[in-house]
């Protein structure tokens, strides 16, 4: 097929720009201040990164004098083992949430590990997802699947989360690559859309599984509607040609819906990855809910998922050129301050203003770690250690949705007096207090500069200073005391949020 | 949604001017001495026995011994004339002048997670709404803000049950969720309650100055519902970390014989749990008790339940009584559906919510009777049909809350606590 070529990330931000800014116009829409560049930095890193700078990342990124030192440093992040590896938590928890649950929690790990892998390797986002679908089935063009080894990790989670059930498969497959609800007419037709019970198990009828033998052909991938005697055989629910195999095999339906699915003709392929993507950057998706990209609920900026997703084909499947361009665009780079004379709430989808966002469990996890000058990266892969300290603050910190990220009591009372943050204010095991404590040669106002950065990715500013230098001098036990002005950052608002 | 982060803000800004929470540096080590006295005799209060998994109450309340349907259990007689329940409910036959039986529930939701919804929150799901569960509503109509604990608690909630909160009324009206899937007593405890060991009280107090005025600065220019559940949640921490809400959760304070007549397992110190904090002016607490789901040997597992149930419930209302409690606590005791009446080739039930009981007691509520009936069978509701929605308005009527009252909810509509349909249970008020 023929293809345009591919728009560069900040030829794709200029256009999203003159998209927004010509719905807020019409609109009536006067949107916030841009970002001041400690501002850009902290969030930057959080999505792209999944943690927050260090001190040596805030200090160079900010005395960093060059007109497109933004560019510079959306470049380098998206290309970065973290930006792969927190696209791997985000695409996981996006295609398999099962895997938030008790239930399925196991797989997490063998999952994040391969698609960790896939990304860091460049692989386009349509191979992704027709490896995760066709697991097991020989093909031409893919190497066969040798068993999960724990090092590379294995694809085949999506399949075992939906336990392998024709019905969970159609219903997951739609809504983790499709964008679209079809579960509710699992039972019965679909209250809001066109789909219909039949359509729903029409597709399940994919995942059929006809005896093995020469005589397979389309019409054996067939399956009964629950408590009835129809049967109904695999049909495209958009009325597209099923594009089967000329072999054909007992695996060939899965084999077949896969292909429409990923297709550069499916209608909601690339858009649905689009919508969660900037759902990611900005708290809120173009269509929402994220999972009902039907004809019946539009768009309120169609033209930005168009574009988008255009690019993205025309990309083959680049996602980081995706996640370049949002990072870029002048909404992404807005300030989350209110300024005198704006409303304090504002419409999400107007894109006025950056809302202030919850962490997920992994980057306040990371964050935490990283303020201390730990390790940032879970080093709890092995899956034979059951849950450590690590992955239990995680999953005790689960976000649904952060935009709308609740904070419960028991988590406040884990961030104030919890393992985690014991441990990086402890004077003896925090390797940021430990370098503070020990180090003649800096000020006080020098010391309390670095933490601001370590935590906060910024410099204090005078009333802080202050603050801060009155509850040090006062103290008769300056490591204590550091330890104190550790706990009350790790603490704050600031730190736990995405702003 | 707007109106219920500003509720939450003019809260804590009412908070605030109480001088409680991070008011001043010093008043998180308060006392709380008058809390513990005379406040509970008066407040109105709920406790839900919560019958995870969907309970087979053809097997517990409303027994068909004269229906191929009607299983192996037998029926006794109650301290009610002319009301039997199961066999393997002895403590709570003794008790049935205390225990208004509901035997004509039904409802359409047949799928766990929907039906544990609707029977949460009184509405079915329904695309964006997001409807708060019944103990928020309470929480929220009734909840005593000048507590250090949380008006709403929440002990080990089965599956489905941690997605139960404040809903559109926000996150300040979410349960505190004590004691983790385990099924030992030992868990019902708030996790990470104390500071570190090495933290004086002085330390603690600069602690707390330094990250009230961190926190005022960035507030002041930052808006929206993350900032405001940040800040709620800040503030009911360092509440209940004061020594004296910590104290409301120390079951070991009570008699060794008063626990064991609880029985000793998660549920049985769960009910005596849920006493100690309805008794300190609480409004709404959930126990759990698992393992309904019975589609494989239905009976072996319903009689080991019931046992569990017979005792903690029963040791409930007795201790409620003798406490002069019960008047003002309302317990209902339910799950979300009820069970196939026909057996399956399991020797199970599946799941069936077209006809199921409620028990409801306390409150004011009419005890020593059976509401309603099914057939013969089991398989319709017979005579008085209630609805989820009718069971809320009837508890609502008892503890003083008008069921019609709307809240605003987060599509921009307003949402009455109860659905409009819904008829208070005359009988049983």
């Amino acid at each position: 097929m023929a293809m345009a070529e591919a728009p560069s990330a900040p030829q794709l931000a200029n256009r999203i720009d003159q998209l927004l800014h010509e719905f807020q116009q019409d609109e009536k829409v006067v949107p916030s201040q841009q970002s001041s560049d400690p501002e850009y930095l902290r969030r930057v890193y959080l999505d792209l990164g999944g943690r927050i700078p260090t001190v040596a990342e805030a200090r160079e990124f900010l005395k960093d004098e060059s007109p497109d030192k933004r560019q510079q440093l959306a470049h380098k992040l998206v290309r970065s083992g973290t930006h792969a590896r927190q696209m791997a938590t985000f695409w996981r928890r996006t295609w398999i949430p099962q895997t938030d649950t008790q239930e399925f929690r196991d797989l997490t790990d063998e999952f994040e590990t391969w698609l960790t892998l896939q990304f860091a390797n460049d692989a386009p986002y349509d191979q992704v997802v027709r490896k995760m679908l066709t697991v097991n089935i020989p093909d031409a063009e893919m190497e066969a699947h040798t068993g999960a080894s724990a090092a590379m990790g294995t694809p085949e989670s999506f399949l075992t989360a939906s336990q392998r059930l024709p019905s969970n498969l159609a219903a997951n497959t739609t809504r983790a690559f499709l964008g679209l609800n079809l579960d509710c007419a699992q039972c019965h037709d679909h209250p809001f859309s066109r789909w219909t019970q039949e359509q729903f198990w029409e597709t399940a009828a994919f995942f059929a599984r006809p005896k093995a033998g020469d005589d397979v052909t389309a019409e054996k991938f067939e399956i009964e509607l629950p408590e009835s005697t129809v049967t109904v055989s695999a049909t495209l629910f958009t009325g597209d040609e099923v594009p089967w195999p000329e072999a054909m095999t007992q695996d060939s339906g899965r084999k077949a819906l896969s292909d429409w699915v990923t297709g550069p003709g499916n209608p909601y392929f690339a858009k649905n990855a689009v919508n969660r993507l900037w759902a990611h950057y900005f708290g809120v998706g173009l269509v929402e809910p994220l999972d009902d990209l039907s004809e019946d609920n539009p768009a309120l900026q169609p033209e930005i998922l168009d574009e988008l997703a255009d690019a993205f084909v025309e990309s083959g499947y680049d996602l980081k050129l995706l996640s370049e361009a949002i990072v870029l665009t002048e909404a992404y780079q807005r300030t989350s301050r209110v300024s005198a004379g704006e409303e304090r709430e504002v419409d999400l989808k107007s894109y006025a203003r950056m809302p202030v966002r919850g962490m997920s469990g992994e980057q306040l996890y990371q964050s935490i770690r990283t303020a201390a000058g730990m390790k940032a990266v879970r080093d709890d892969i092995d899956p034979t250690r059951g849950l450590d300290d690590g992955s239990r603050f995680v999953s005790s910190f689960f976000v649904e949705d952060a935009a709308h990220a609740e904070r419960s009591i028991l988590q406040a009372l884990a961030l104030m007096n919890g393992d985690t943050t014991a441990e990086v204010i402890d004077t003896e095991q925090s390797p940021m207090l430990r370098v503070l404590a020990d180090a003649p040669f800096l000020s006080t106002s020098q010391k309390i500069d670095t933490l601001f950065l370590a935590t906060l990715g910024r410099k204090p500013d005078a009333e802080e200073v202050e603050l801060f230098t009155t509850h040090l001098k006062e103290s008769e036990d300056r490591s204590e005391a550091l330890s104190n002005l550790m706990w009350v950052l790790i603490n704050s608002a600031e730190f736990n949020t995405n702003h | 949604m707007a109106r219920s982060y500003q509720l939450t803000r003019r809260d804590y800004l009412r908070m605030a001017a109480l001088g409680v929470g991070l008011g001043s540096a010093n008043s998180w080590i308060g006392s709380l001495a008058a809390e513990t006295e005379g406040l509970a005799k008066t407040n109105k209060a709920v406790i839900l026995l919560w019958l995870d998994g969907g309970p087979a109450t053809i097997d517990m309340w409303d027994l068909k011994p004269n229906s191929p349907n009607g299983g192996e259990f037998k029926e006794i007689a109650t301290a009610t004339p002319g009301v039997k329940i199961s066999e393997h409910l002895p403590k709570l036959a003794a008790q049935s002048e205390d225990l208004a039986i509901v035997r004509s529930m039904h409802s359409k939701e047949g799928d766990h997670s929907r039906a544990t919804q609707f029977v949460r929150t009184g509405y079915v799901p329904q695309g964006a709404i997001k409807f708060p569960t019944f103990g928020a509503l309470c929480s929220h109509e009734l909840g005593n803000r000048e507590l250090d604990l949380p008006s709403f608690v929440s002990i080990s909630p089965g599956r489905g049950g941690g997605s139960l909160g404040g809903g559109f009324l926000g996150p300040e009206f979410s349960p505190l969720v004590i004691g983790g899937e385990g099924r030992d007593s030992a868990n019902l405890v708030v996790p990470n309650m104390q500071r570190g060991e090495n933290v004086t009280d002085a330390t603690q107090s600069q602690r707390l100055d330094l990250l009230r005025k961190m926190d005022k600065r960035f507030q002041s220019d930052r808006s929206g519902q993350v900032v405001d559940a940040l800040e709620t949640a800040s503030q009911k921490a360092i509440r209940l970390m004061r020594p004296e809400a910590a104290a409301a959760f120390r079951l070991e304070d009570e008699p060794e014989t008063l626990r064991e007549a609880y029985g000793r397992n998660t549920f049985g110190q769960g009910c005596l749990m849920a006493r100690r904090l309805i008794e300190r002016g609480i409004t709404f607490v959930e126990v759990n008790l698992g393992g309904w789901d019975t589609h494989n040997e239905n009976f072996e597992r319903v009689a080991e339940l019931s046992a569990t149930l017979d005792v903690g419930f029963s040791t409930l209302l007795n201790d409620l009584k003798s406490r002069g409690m019960l008047d003002s606590t309302v317990v209902i005791c339910q799950g979300e559906f009820g069970r196939t009446p026909r057996i399956n080739g399991r020797s199970g039930r599946d799941h069936w919510p077209h006809t199921w009981s409620t028990v409801l007691a306390g409150g004011g509520i009419q005890g020593g009777q059976a509401l309603g009936a099914t057939n013969a069978d089991g398989v319709e509701v017979a005579d008085r049909p209630v609805t989820v929605p009718d069971v809320i308005a009837t508890v609502c009527k008892a503890i003083d809350i008008d069921p019609m009252k709307q809240n605003q909810s987060n599509v921009g509509r307003p949402i009455r606590i109860a659905d409009p349909e819904a008829k208070p249970i005359e009988e049983l008020l």
